[in-house]
């Protein structure tokens, strides 16, 4: 059952991935701009001739239709073909030079919201419209409403600029070494053993992470305490304190499990977006991940190169998706027991 | 797995890397010499390639010129000297023989010999088969082929005289051709091998580059003392393109040089405890283009009169506090052949009222100004300059490459652009942008007597007929005025005071090699 579940899901793939690569490849041709014009910028006393064979070269000279065939034809096999703004690179070792700073980001914003999210949602429940609950509620729709640019530059002038406190870009302080073995600084520092490393790649995390976390978080934070406030007034709930058991135990252990079902779907989709939406944040704090390497890309108009990136969102937006609809499956067993019984 | 177990997990896993912090009791860093020693540079852009005949950025060839040398180099003063070559002679005009350095290794310790040259060179003008095209090519004119005469000893030919190729050398770096036979042009474009002062050790893309002092280093040449290794244990470069985020790095005491001081920001570094500002003048030429091939301008009398129209003092002041200096023409003082007759353009308003009135234009002209987005600032201030002249001037921003795509179909008429020419010859920014067939003629100027003194300076060995036919281009341009309201912006660096033997240049190079760190 689940196989096949699953095996549905990734079919409907196919489709999503082609009609998005073919919307980007649209898109970015039909866009002003030549990648030739970049690549050679204003470069001096060029002839039409060094323009042509730049344009063979790349096959740019071929039909949009012929270059889009190509495109597939590369792309099925998970090469993405030479990148026109990093000369003589292919786009594969490009992308995944940045994608470890990017998947870095987003688990470090995703673990943050969540070991935010989910206590303040949980207090918040516990005692409604009392103050804490106020001010978790206010914090929430603060956290929804506030653009990442926005956010994200007020906290790198306070914590950055004016307190000196945190890093304001980069990853890695400049006068640190670190080997390499999984591109996450985090945990290339763990594994290391150097804590020093470790201090500052996290440092260097914090301001564009809570970036991205806080609208995460916002709209966790409403889902756990609405969800919450609902399971604490059921009958179950009711009963496991006249047992008498002591109240931290019937929220930590009877109720939070439940409550924390519908958020799953929430919780993957806000993933979804953390991924995809660190184009603007990784831009405001020079965080070399493929979000600001999209957006440089998008500038040169190196069309294989966003192609390349925009595949990789919609590839993991779609994963998410899936793994939230399984998630979801395992946790609630009403939703499993109508496919079991076909 | 139950549900319980699940949600365990799933709980464990925030909760544990919200505790990392907690493991880093112990502080064992890797300050190691290198990176002590090593001067920070904050670049204005990213880096895309490392490898010399790969890219058209100011940015990456300022890095790789600290790792891999060329034949010739220049020094502060833009004097040319000779690096890995020792000397050179033209033979029948087309056949130029350089001698080359002996006894020196690139930093896997190959021997660097004409063979190395030779592999450089074939690979730019596209003699190498079965790799990608180089975009430097034209760089290099019309160079033919490479012979090797001996192993220390190359001769390079030219399809016509070529009176300018050792100039255009320094814009070369030599490459090792058995280390990258070896790799291949993509991990060479990670991993570069060169002569130069310092040896490549890491890239972290959008991060950071790190070098460190090449123990073996030849010394470098002998025209720009000191000569030996470098003084440095090493550089980092970090890509900060926001202008903003690198003075704060400045003052932070995260970096030591800052690139693309913003002209607003020169007080703020000119205040800085840690920091002091040094300024040489660049050799990038900003103006307002007019589209000769279609009216208004077509007419030379209204080309003419907007240039009587404004005076680029006030300008120069109020948004490039005086950084940047008022210009005759496109070519910048420090250009070969630079004419120091023309006048120093000034305001004249009746002048322009006359010429308009001439051209049959007696209640003025709207006209729009097209610009860049980031210019936008300076296009206004042009547009407001010009108020009580006759010209009602518009001003419309653009993507950069959205508004390059519309002045090589010339569909705009009036644009503030600009254009760089680090070679600081004529050849390398008049015949481009005025010659009647030039690439980036956005002028639809066409002149015969131009062109044709242009091709002439161009072929000709003799620098006194050269230096003859350009001042004659010059003062031709003057009076057609394709162009006008021409400056020349300062390249403005922030450099901590610890940082000593920095001097900025204007071509916007890095040399890293005489500069030293105070500790």
């Amino acid at each position: 059952m689940w196989m096949r579940f699953i095996g549905q899901r990734l079919l409907q793939l196919i489709p999503v991935l082609a009609g998005v690569s073919m919307i980007v490849f649209l898109t970015m041709h039909l866009t002003p701009g030549d990648p030739i014009e970049h690549m050679l910028g204003q470069a001096g006393r060029i002839t039409q001739r060094q323009i042509d064979e730049l344009r063979a070269h790349y096959a740019l000279d071929r039909p949009m239709l012929v270059q889009y065939g190509l495109f597939l034809k590369r792309a099925l096999v998970g090469d993405f073909g030479p990148s026109y703004s990093h000369l003589g690179r292919p786009v594969r070792e490009v992308v995944a030079e940045r994608l470890p700073a990017t998947l870095e980001l987003t688990l470090f914003s995703f673990a943050l919201a969540l070991a935010l999210s989910v206590p303040v949602g949980v207090l918040a429940s516990v005692r409604p419209q009392g103050l804490f609950d106020r001010l978790a509620t206010a914090g929430a729709l603060l956290g929804i409403s506030m653009p990442g640019f926005w956010l994200g530059l007020v906290l790198m002038i306070l914590f950055g600029l004016r307190l000196h406190w945190l890093p304001i870009s980069g990853r890695l302080d400049l006068g640190l070494v670190l080997p390499s073995a999984t591109g996450l600084n985090s945990l290339d520092a763990l594994i290391a053993g150097d804590g020093a490393a470790l201090w500052s790649a996290l440092r260097h995390l914090l301001l564009p992470g809570l970036t991205m976390a806080a609208p995460m978080a916002a709209m966790v934070v409403r889902m756990v305490r609405s969800s919450m406030i609902g399971v604490l007034s059921q009958d179950y709930v009711q009963f496991a304190r006249a047992k008498g058991l002591p109240e931290r135990a019937v929220i930590c252990k009877h109720a939070l499990g439940n409550a924390l079902i519908p958020a799953v779907n929430v919780v993957a989709l806000q993933a979804g977006l953390l991924l995809s939406g660190n184009m603007v944040i990784e831009v405001v704090f020079q965080y070399p991940g493929i979000g600001k390497l999209a957006v440089d890309a998008i500038s040169s108009a190196d069309y294989p190169l966003v192609q390349a990136i925009v595949l990789i969102y919609a590839l993991s937006y779609v994963l998410l998706n899936l793994g939230a609809d399984v998630l979801h499956m395992v946790l609630d067993p009403r939703i499993r027991r109508p496919q079991e019984g076909r | 797995m139950t549900r319980r177990r699940f949600l365990a997990g799933a709980l464990m896993a925030p909760a544990l890397t919200a505790l990392l912090p907690g493991c880093s009791q112990e502080r064992k860093g890797l300050p190691s010499d290198l990176v002590g020693g090593a001067v920070r540079v904050a670049l204005d852009a990213d880096v895309e390639t490392l490898d010399p005949a790969m890219h058209r950025s100011r940015t990456v060839e300022a890095v790789v010129q600290n790792i891999c040398d060329g034949l010739l180099t220049r020094d502060p003063t833009m004097r040319y000297v000779p690096q890995l070559a020792t000397s050179w002679t033209v033979e029948d005009e087309a056949r130029w023989v350089f001698k080359l350095r002996q006894g020196v290794t690139f930093h896997n310790g190959d021997p660097f010999t004409a063979e190395d040259v030779k592999f450089t060179l074939d690979r730019i003008i596209g003699a190498v088969p079965g790799l990608p095209p180089s975009p430097r090519k034209d760089l290099l004119g019309p160079v033919a082929g490479v012979e090797t005469v001996d192993p220390y000893t190359v001769a390079i030919l030219t399809e016509v005289p070529y009176p300018i190729l050792d100039k255009k050398l320094v814009f070369q770096e030599i490459v090792p051709r058995r280390y990258f036979e070896n790799v291949g042009p993509e991990a060479f474009a990670r991993s570069p091998v060169g002569t130069g002062p310092f040896r490549f050790v890491e890239w972290q893309p959008g991060e950071r580059i790190v070098l460190e002092r090449f123990e073996g280093y030849y010394g470098g040449s002998s025209e720009i003392p000191p000569v030996g290794p470098a003084r440095l244990g090493g550089v980092i470069f970090r890509p900060l393109e926001e202008g903003a985020t690198r003075l704060a790095s400045l003052e932070a005491g995260d970096v030591h040089v800052v690139l693309s001081v913003p002209p607003d920001q020169v007080a703020r570094v000119e205040g800085m405890p840690n920091a002091r500002l040094a300024s040489t003048q660049g050799t990038r030429t900003h103006f307002v283009g007019l589209n000769c091939a279609r009216r208004p301008f077509s007419d030379v009398r209204v080309r003419q009169a907007l240039r009587w129209a404004i005076d680029p003092m006030p300008l120069i002041e109020h948004f490039l506090v005086g950084r940047a200096r008022a210009l005759p023409g496109v070519l910048v003082p420090m250009s070969f052949a630079f004419d120091t007759s023309l006048p120093q353009p000034r305001r004249d308003l009746t002048r322009a009222r006359a010429l308009m009135r001439r051209a049959g234009y007696p209640n003025g002209l709207n006209v729009t100004l097209d610009c860049e987005a980031g210019d936008k600032r300076i296009a206004e201030a042009v547009a407001g300059g010009m108020r009580g002249s006759g010209f009602r001037v518009e001003v419309r921003a653009w993507k950069r490459d959205n508004l390059l795509h519309q002045l090589r179909r010339r569909e705009r008429d009036m644009f503030l652009t600009s254009w760089g020419n680090a070679s600081l010859d004529p050849s390398g920014i008049l015949p481009v942008l005025f010659h009647s067939d030039g690439y980036s003629n956005f002028f639809g100027y066409r002149n015969p007597r131009l062109d044709r003194l242009l091709e002439e300076a161009d072929r000709s060995m003799d620098p006194e007929s050269r230096q003859e036919k350009y001042i004659q281009v010059q003062r031709i341009l003057h009076a057609d005025a394709p162009t006008c309201l021409h400056f020349a912006v300062e390249e403005l660096y922030g450099v901590a005071r610890a940082v000593k033997d920095f001097h900025p240049r204007p071509d916007g190079m890095l040399p890293m090699h005489d500069v030293s760190l105070m500790s």
